[in-house]
C-alpha cells in the first residue's frame, strides 16, 4: 500500500488534543454532598472492572482516536497499485477542449474521468519516472516538464479546468515527437476523446467515451426575405440513438418560434424558421432538451448585419444565387445583366459587387467583389479547365460545419489562388490540388472567387449551399469595424478602431473591459454568446461567439475504434489502481454512526 | 443547621401513635417498669418455691401451708429499669437533604426517648461529633422528656466523625439497649456492633438517609465535595453512572444488614421522607 500525500500525518496532533480534551472534559460545578463514601465505593468497583470493561468505559475516546486515524489515512490517499510498463519518461497529455465537457454520467464529464484516470496512471508509475504534463485545447501548454515529483503533478492535474475551445491533442503530440528526439524513452499517455495519430511518438490512449445522448446546433444563419426574418440552423445528432427535441428560436432573448424535430443517429439536418417578425439584433437557436453537452445546445447569429448591406448582382439568370444573396442581406439584391452599366451603378455606392459569369472591363473603385465563374487575370490565374470533378469543401471559418463534404461539378476552372487569399474549395487533378474557390483581402477590399458555374454543379441542391453562401455574402457585405462578427470559442477577435478614446467589450456575462489601444486582439472569447463592442460613446457593434461544432461531434474513442486504427488503448474504467479512500470513508461513516450510538446509550 | 421547627405540634401529635417494639431482657439493674428475668418484689406473681431459712417470712403463702402442711413462699416478677443508650451521629454529613437528615434523626431520638420514658425506662443521650462522644445526663420519667427535647434542639451537626472511635470511647457498665442513629458512612460498623455486643447491649441501628442519597439526580458534570473531609470527586451525569451508584448503594445496604444480622442487631432504614412513627412497629 502506498500513499499519495504525507501532509495529513500532521493531523495526528489531533490525537493528543482529543486526549487532553478528555482529561479536561467539561467544566464541573462544585456541589456539596454529605459524603463521598458511596461515590468512592462506586469508582472502586469501576476500577475493578475487567480490561474490556475499562475499555468499554472509554469507548468514546477510543472511537474518536480511531476516527482521527482513519481520517488521516483517508486524506493520505492510500492505494494499492498495479504494474506499469512505463520506464524512463512519460508525457501525460490531457485534452481539456470543449468536447471534454461532455458528461459521461450524471456526475462526471470526460475531463473529470480523464483527470482521475491520469492520477491513477501516475500512481502506477515506478518512482524515478520523469513526468511531463501537457494540457491540450486549441494549443498545447506544458504545465510541468521532466519532474519526478508525482505529488505536484497530481496537484496540477486536479487544477485543470475545462475550456470551450476547439482542439485536440495534436499540438501536444507534435511537442512529444520533438522531445522524443532527445529522450527516446519517452512514451505518451493520451487522455482525450479525439483520435490523433500518436504511433510515431509511441503511446497509449486512455479511452473516454460515453453513451449519453447528445445533439448540437452546428450553425445558425439568418436573413430577411420580403421583410420577414428567415433563420436556418444546422442540427446534428451525435448519439447512437434517435434524438427528439424541440428547437427554440430566440430573438434578443425572447422566444420567437418552436419547431419539433426527430433526428436519427448521426443525422445532420438544416432546419428553417420562416416568416419571423423580428427587428432586433441577435437570434439564437437552442435545443430544448438536456443532453450530455450543454455548450453545443445553443448557437447565435447576428440579424442586424443581414439588413444593412447593399449588393449589386451582375448575372444573366441565376435564381439560386439571387435567393442565397436575398437570404443573407434580407432583400433581393439589385440586379443587372449589363456590365457596361457598372459605372452608373457605382455612383450609388454598393458594398458588394457580384459578377456571375459576366466580366467587367475594370473593377469598381470601392466595395468588395465576388467573381463567379469569371476569369480575371489581374487577380488570379486559371491553370486548366477540368471536366467532371468533385469539389471538396475545405475547413475554414467560411465553411462552418460543412467542411469535408464535396459536390460534383461538370466543368470547373482549376485556379491558383493569390498569396493574400485562402482557399475554401479544392479540386484535385493528377495528384495536384487546385482551388475552386478562394477569399481574401487585398488593396483594402475583400475579393472572393468561384471557378465554376453554379448551374453546372449540384451544389445548389445540397444543404451546404445556403450555409456556404450565407457565410461568403455575409463576409463580403460586411463593412463594419470588426473584420468578422461570428467566432468560435477561443478565437481571437481582431479589432482595428479609428477611435482615439479607446474601445470597450462587454462579454455575455456582463463583464465590461476597456482598452485604450485602437488596435486590439481580443482573446477572451471562452464564453459562447453575444459580445458587445463599443467604440466611443455612440458606436456599438456586436459579435457572436459559438461553440465549435467539431467539438460537439467528438464522440470519444472506443476500444473498437482504437483497434481499427491499430493504436494502444486502455479503458479508463479498468482501474489499475485500487484507491482505498472509498473504503476508508465508508469505514469512517460507520465509525461515526457507532460513536453516536455509544454516546446516546451513555 | 437544624431549624427550630424540629419539634412541631404535628410531631407531638404523632408521638401518641408511636409504639415501637423495644425488646430488652434484663436481670439486673434498678427497679423499674420493665419485666425482668429476676424474681423480686412486685405485684406480679411469678411462682412458688419451698421456704428456706432466710427467706422473707412475709412472703410465706399461709394458705398453701394450710393445705400441704409445708411452707412455701410466693415468688414475684422483678420489674427492672431498662437503660437505653441513644447514639446520635451529629457529624456534618447528617445536616443534609430535604427533608433534613438532622431533623429526622432528632425526631427519631426524641420519639424513642418518649417511648422509653413512657415505659419507665431510663434513656441516656450520646451525641457523636468530631470523633468524640458527649454523654448527656440520664433521664427517667416522663417529666424528663422536655429536657431531652431541649438537649436535642441544642445539638449542632458539624465536623467529621468516626462512628467507631467515638462509640468505643463510651464505657458501658450495665446491660441495656443501644440505639445508633446515623447515616452509616463507615466501614467500621462491625467493630462498633462487636464492641456493643461485648458490653451486653441489645442493638438497634437506625439508618438515616435522604432521598437525594438514595437516588441522586443531576445533570452535566459536577465536582462533588465531601461535607466532612472536603475531598472532591468529579462525576458526569450519565445513565451508567446512575446505574453504578444504585448498585453500590444496594450493596452497601446489603452489607449493613448482614453485619447487623451477624450481631443480632436490628437494622432499620429510615429515609427522611418516611414517617418516623412507622419504624419498629
Amino acid at each position: 500500500m502506498k500513499f499519495m500525500y504525507l501532509w495529513p500525518l500532521a493531523l495526528l496532533i489531533l490525537i493528543p488534543v482529543i486526549i487532553i480534551m478528555y482529561l479536561m472534559k467539561q467544566k464541573a460545578t462544585d456541589t456539596k454532598v454529605p459524603s463521598l463514601f458511596l461515590w468512592k465505593e462506586m469508582y472502586l468497583n469501576r476500577e475493578s472492572d475487567t480490561p474490556w470493561e475499562k475499555l468499554k468505559k472509554n469507548l468514546l475516546l477510543m472511537l474518536q482516536i480511531i476516527t482521527v486515524l482513519a481520517l488521516v489515512l483517508a486524506l493520505m490517499g492510500p492505494y494499492i497499485k498495479g504494474r506499469s510498463e512505463v520506464t524512463g519518461s512519460v508525457a501525460v497529455l490531457i485534452d481539456n477542449s470543449g468536447s471534454m465537457s461532455t458528461r459521461v454520467n450524471a456526475r462526471e464529464t470526460r475531463l473529470d474521468k480523464a483527470k482521475d484516470a491520469a492520477v491513477n496512471f501516475l500512481q502506477t508509475l515506478p518512482s524515478g519516472t520523469r513526468i511531463t504534463l501537457i494540457v491540450c485545447n486549441d494549443s498545447a501548454n506544458t504545465l510541468v516538464s521532466n519532474t519526478m515529483d508525482k505529488t505536484s503533478v497530481v496537484s496540477l492535474i486536479k487544477d485543470i479546468r475545462p475550456t470551450t475551445y476547439a482542439g485536440d491533442i495534436s499540438g501536444g503530440v507534435k511537442l512529444c515527437e520533438t522531445m522524443k528526439v532527445s529522450d527516446p524513452t519517452l512514451t505518451i499517455a493520451a487522455f482525450t476523446d479525439t483520435y490523433v495519430p500518436i504511433e510515431n511518438a509511441g503511446g497509449t490512449f486512455f479511452g473516454l467515451s460515453g453513451d449519453l445522448p447528445n445533439a448540437g446546433v452546428n450553425y445558425v444563419n439568418c436573413g430577411y426575405v420580403n421583410g420577414s426574418l428567415m433563420v436556418l440552423a444546422s442540427i446534428s445528432n451525435h448519439s447512437k440513438t434517435e434524438f427528439e427535441t424541440d428547437l427554440n428560436l430566440y430573438g434578443d432573448n425572447e422566444l420567437l418560434a418552436i419547431q419539433s424535430i426527430t433526428l436519427s443517429p448521426g443525422e445532420t439536418r438544416v432546419v428553417y424558421f420562416e416568416n419571423i417578425e423580428f427587428d432586433g439584433s441577435v437570434v439564437a437557436v437552442e435545443i430544448n432538451r438536456e443532453d450530455a453537452l450543454d455548450f453545443d445546445n445553443r448557437a447565435y447569429s447576428l440579424s442586424e448585419n443581414a439588413k444593412s448591406a447593399k449588393v449589386l448582382l451582375f448575372t444573366m439568370q441565376n435564381l439560386y444565387l439571387e435567393k442565397a444573396v436575398a437570404l443573407s442581406i434580407g432583400e433581393p439584391p439589385r440586379k443587372s445583366n449589363d456590365v457596361e452599366m457598372l459605372e452608373t451603378f457605382e455612383k450609388e455606392g454598393f458594398d458588394l459587387y457580384i459578377f456571375d459569369g459576366l466580366v467587367p472591363e475594370k473593377l469598381p473603385e470601392t466595395g468588395n467583389i465576388f467573381f463567379i465563374n469569371v476569369p480575371y487575370d489581374d487577380l488570379f490565374t486559371v491553370a486548366k479547365e477540368l471536366d467532371g470533378k468533385y469539389v471538396k469543401i475545405e475547413d475554414t471559418r467560411f465553411t462552418p460545419s460543412i467542411a469535408g463534404s464535396s459536390f460534383g461539378v461538370s466543368k470547373v476552372n482549376a485556379m491558383e489562388y493569390p498569396i493574400w487569399a485562402k482557399s475554401f474549395l479544392s479540386v484535385e487533378d493528377e495528384g495536384h490540388t487546385f482551388t475552386a474557390g478562394f477569399i481574401g483581402e487585398t488593396g483594402g477590399r475583400k475579393i472572393c472567387a468561384l471557378s465554376f458555374d453554379i448551374h453546372s454543379s449540384d451544389l445548389a441542391l445540397r444543404m451546404e449551399f445556403p450555409i456556404l453562401f450565407y457565410s461568403l455574402i455575409n463576409e463580403l457585405a460586411d463593412t463594419s469595424v470588426l473584420a468578422e462578427n461570428a467566432f468560435y470559442c477561443g478565437n481571437t477577435v481582431r479589432i482595428a478602431s479609428v477611435s482615439d478614446s479607446g474601445v470597450s467589450i462587454t462579454s455575455p456575462d456582463g463583464r465590461k473591459k476597456s482598452y485604450s489601444s485602437s488596435m486590439l486582439n481580443y482573446k477572451d472569447t471562452d464564453m459562447p454568446g453575444v459580445y458587445v463592442f463599443n467604440e466611443g460613446v455612440e458606436s456599438e457593434e456586436r459579435f457572436v461567439v459559438n461553440f465549435a461544432s467539431t467539438e460537439s461531434g467528438a464522440t470519444g474513442i472506443s476500444s473498437e475504434y482504437a483497434e481499427s486504427v491499430g493504436t494502444s488503448y486502455v479503458d479508463v474504467s479498468e482501474n489499475s489502481v485500487l484507491d482505498l479512500r472509498f473504503f476508508l470513508i465508508i469505514f469512517l461513516c460507520l465509525l461515526l454512526a457507532f460513536e453516536w450510538i455509544v454516546f446516546l446509550r451513555k | 443547621m437544624v431549624s427550630d421547627e424540629t419539634f412541631t405540634p404535628e410531631f407531638y401529635n404523632k408521638l401518641k401513635t408511636f409504639k415501637p417494639m423495644l425488646k430488652l431482657r434484663l436481670a439486673a439493674g434498678a427497679n423499674g417498669g420493665r419485666k425482668s428475668n429476676a424474681k423480686g418484689s412486685s405485684v406480679e406473681f411469678s411462682d412458688f418455691r419451698e421456704y428456706i431459712p432466710g427467706d422473707d417470712i412475709r412472703r410465706i403463702d399461709w394458705n398453701a401451708y394450710a393445705r400441704f402442711d409445708r411452707l412455701f413462699v410466693k415468688l414475684f416478677m422483678e420489674e427492672k429499669e431498662g437503660i437505653f443508650q441513644i447514639y446520635l451521629d451529629a457529624s456534618a454529613s447528617m445536616d443534609f437533604g430535604t427533608p433534613s437528615k438532622a431533623v429526622h434523626a432528632k425526631r427519631l431520638a426524641a420519639a424513642l426517648s418518649y417511648c422509653i420514658l413512657d415505659s419507665s425506662d431510663r434513656v441516656i443521650l450520646n451525641v457523636l461529633k468530631n470523633d468524640h462522644i458527649e454523654t448527656f445526663p440520664s433521664t427517667a420519667g416522663k417529666q424528663g422528656f422536655s429536657r431531652i427535647t431541649d438537649t436535642l434542639s441544642s445539638v449542632r451537626f458539624e465536623g467529621a466523625n468516626d462512628l467507631c472511635s467515638s462509640i468505643m470511647r463510651k464505657d458501658l457498665k450495665a446491660r441495656g439497649m443501644s440505639v445508633i442513629i446515623s447515616d452509616l458512612y463507615t466501614h467500621d460498623l462491625e467493630a462498633v456492633l462487636k464492641y456493643l455486643t461485648f458490653k451486653k447491649q441489645e442493638i438497634m441501628v437506625l439508618h438515616v438517609l435522604s432521598p437525594e442519597e438514595i437516588s441522586p439526580e443531576f445533570h452535566d458534570t459536577l465536582n462533588l465535595i465531601d461535607s466532612e473531609s472536603s475531598s472532591e470527586l468529579k462525576v458526569t451525569a450519565a445513565n451508567s453512572l446512575y446505574r453504578d451508584y444504585k448498585r453500590t448503594y444496594e450493596n452497601h445496604i446489603r452489607s449493613l444488614k448482614a453485619v447487623c444480622k451477624k450481631y443480632g442487631a436490628r437494622y432499620v432504614l429510615t429515609p427522611t421522607d418516611s414517617d418516623f412513627t412507622r419504624i419498629c412497629s
